[in-house]
């Protein structure tokens, strides 16, 4: 049996929870494995990892997990570095940030000491993700630019409109839809300068979803339309999957239901059909608030069940974030109707659901029970109305 | 109830397995390992077993760490039993595999440690009664 092999029966066995990541990894430290492991295996592991990535992501990440221990027995830093980037990869995926920051971080710093200059650009582009995506965009500009710098000096044309873009993502997040735009008509320019479509049908939507979010959905949709056919023309189907959900949320911004429906309903039909459980897993949730939306609950409720069974299936902790988000938000209507409440509820337990009170009681634990029995288990916020917000000590050491 | 130590923490650990469900108890996680923690306000539970128990916070609360970082973490409900006796309480999650018991439901129990002997007794708080005195005339 050859490594790679191996690996791939490891990881099966992880998936089929006969063994843990950690009982494997200790297994690809083991002698009898470490004396197989050349550094052209640890590229193709790596490589492997990738093309997994948005198929199978927790395949993806528990071999990334593998191949990086793997390349520690192998005393070349850059293979080590390249390894802990593809794992901070894998683990974007999933939506580990913290750990794919620390990876990164790992990476960077040996890149930096090897003066790889194109390796410390990727890298450099990586970290801007994970910030991006924890919405520190201050933090995410600073990695962008320095890759935008790396990519300019080694004349990495495409590598250049690819950070433009990003940056215009970051202006886009913080409501700079003027900059944005400039942003993304320069990566657009270089795309189609060299020759780049699949990067020019990014830059396309990313223009569209600016006149989205400017409330100019009819624009939106014709770019949207454009960087469709882009998608379709070239074979991009994730790029494909993207135009059609943001064609989709257009749709829904007009209210226009019905059309809605039909492409999240293709998007669903895509995704299934490209074994992109992750995909999927987000066009059922988006699915279920259309369903909201249309005041269907019941129907709303099932895709978002739903969609949270194959985040979990999947390792995702997306679901947790939407779910922080909803909590939140919750958060919001209660702070907003405080004063209303304190007067006819003071030292009594509220529930609080799409930004209604949805129920009262003396008891936290009734309450609760009470809504997930008429309900199911919905994102409900249930705070004590009238108690100062006190700070839970947990002085012992553990990680989150 | 006695029970000894957990000798595969250097040194010895308190530790005590529980089961954890959701409120409704449609699902169920047997045998968590949940180390006792005076220290602690409030119960931690692994954030797998939440994750596979698939239940929902109900708010947002700031939690003060070993660095006295005040970090914000999702608040959970759950059923808890533990020593043959069920507590539905609140919960966060930490990302190591054990948990730990706070003092939300440690105060409700008398625990003896024999340390020499890595054992410790846990028995549920007993209510002295008031003995009843009748005065004869």
């Amino acid at each position: 049996m050859d490594i790679i092999e191996i690996f791939l029966n490891l990881v099966d066995k992880i998936e089929k929870k006969e063994i843990l990541l950690d009982e494997a990894i200790k297994e690809v430290e083991s002698q009898k494995i470490k004396d197989l492991i050349e550094r052209e295996n640890i590229f193709k592991l790596n490589d492997l990892t990738n093309s997994f990535a948005n198929q199978f992501p927790i395949k993806a990440y528990y071999l990334a997990s593998l191949t990086y221990e793997a390349s520690k027995a192998i005393e070349e830093r850059d293979l080590k570095a390249y390894s802990a980037f593809r794992l901070g990869h894998s683990s974007c995926f999933l939506a580990k940030y913290k750990e794919a920051m620390e990876l990164f971080e790992e990476a960077l710093q040996i890149f930096e000491s090897l003066n790889n200059r194109q390796a410390i650009g990727v890298v450099s582009g990586g970290l801007g993700n994970v910030y991006f995506s924890l919405g520190e965009y201050q933090k995410a500009m600073d990695y962008y630019n320095k890759a935008l710098e790396i990519a300019r000096e080694i004349g990495d044309r495409q590598g250049e409109g690819s950070e433009l873009g990003n940056l215009g993502n970051v202006y886009s997040s913080l409501g700079e839809y003027q900059k944005a735009m400039d942003y993304y008509n320069k990566a657009l320019e270089i795309a189609r300068e060299v020759g780049d479509r699949q990067g020019e049908g990014s830059q396309l939507g990313n223009l569209g979803n600016v006149y989205s979010s400017l409330g100019e959905y009819q624009k939106a949709m014709d770019y949207y339309n454009k960087a469709l056919e882009i998608a379709r023309e070239v074979g991009d189907k994730k790029g494909v999957v993207c135009s059609l959900n943001n064609i989709a949320s257009a749709y829904l911004s007009l209210e226009k239901y019905q059309e809605a429906e039909e492409y999240l309903k293709e998007v669903a039909m895509t995704t299934k059909k490209m074994g992109d459980k992750l995909g999927f897993a987000i066009v059922i949730a988006n699915l279920g608030s259309l369903y909201e939306r249309k005041a269907n609950f019941q129907e709303a409720i099932k895709n978002y069940l739903k969609a949270s069974l194959i985040f979990k299936g999947i390792g995702s902790h997306l679901f947790e974030k939407i779910l922080k988000k909803a909590i939140l938000k919750e958060k919001e209507a209660f702070l907003k109707m405080e004063n209303e409440l304190l007067k006819k509820y003071s030292g009594k337990f509220v529930a609080i659901l799409n930004g209604e009170l949805i129920g009262v009681s003396e008891d936290e634990i009734k309450l609760a029970i009470k809504i997930y029995k008429e309900r199911g288990y919905v994102p409900v916020y249930i705070e004590k109305v009238g108690e100062k917000e006190r700070i839970v000590e947990i002085p012992s050491p553990r990680r989150g | 109830m006695e029970y000894l130590y957990d000798n595969e923490f250097q040194p010895p650990a308190l530790v005590l397995n529980i089961d954890v469900s959701d409120l409704l108890q449609e699902r169920r996680i047997e045998k968590v390992s949940c180390k006792i923690d005076t220290g602690a306000d409030m119960t931690v539970i692994s954030e797998n077993v939440v994750a596979s128990l698939k239940l929902t916070p109900i708010k947002i609360i700031p939690v003060r760490d070993y660095y006295g970082k005040i970090i914000e973490q999702e608040l959970y409900l759950a059923k808890l039993l533990l020593l043959n006796c069920e507590f539905n309480v609140e919960i966060i999650t930490t990302a190591e595999k054990i948990g730990f018991i706070g003092r939300d439901i440690l105060n409700q129990w008398v625990i003896l440690l024999d340390s020499p002997r890595k054992r410790f007794n846990m028995t549920k708080k007993a209510w002295k009664l008031w003995n009843l005195l009748i005065v004869k005339r």
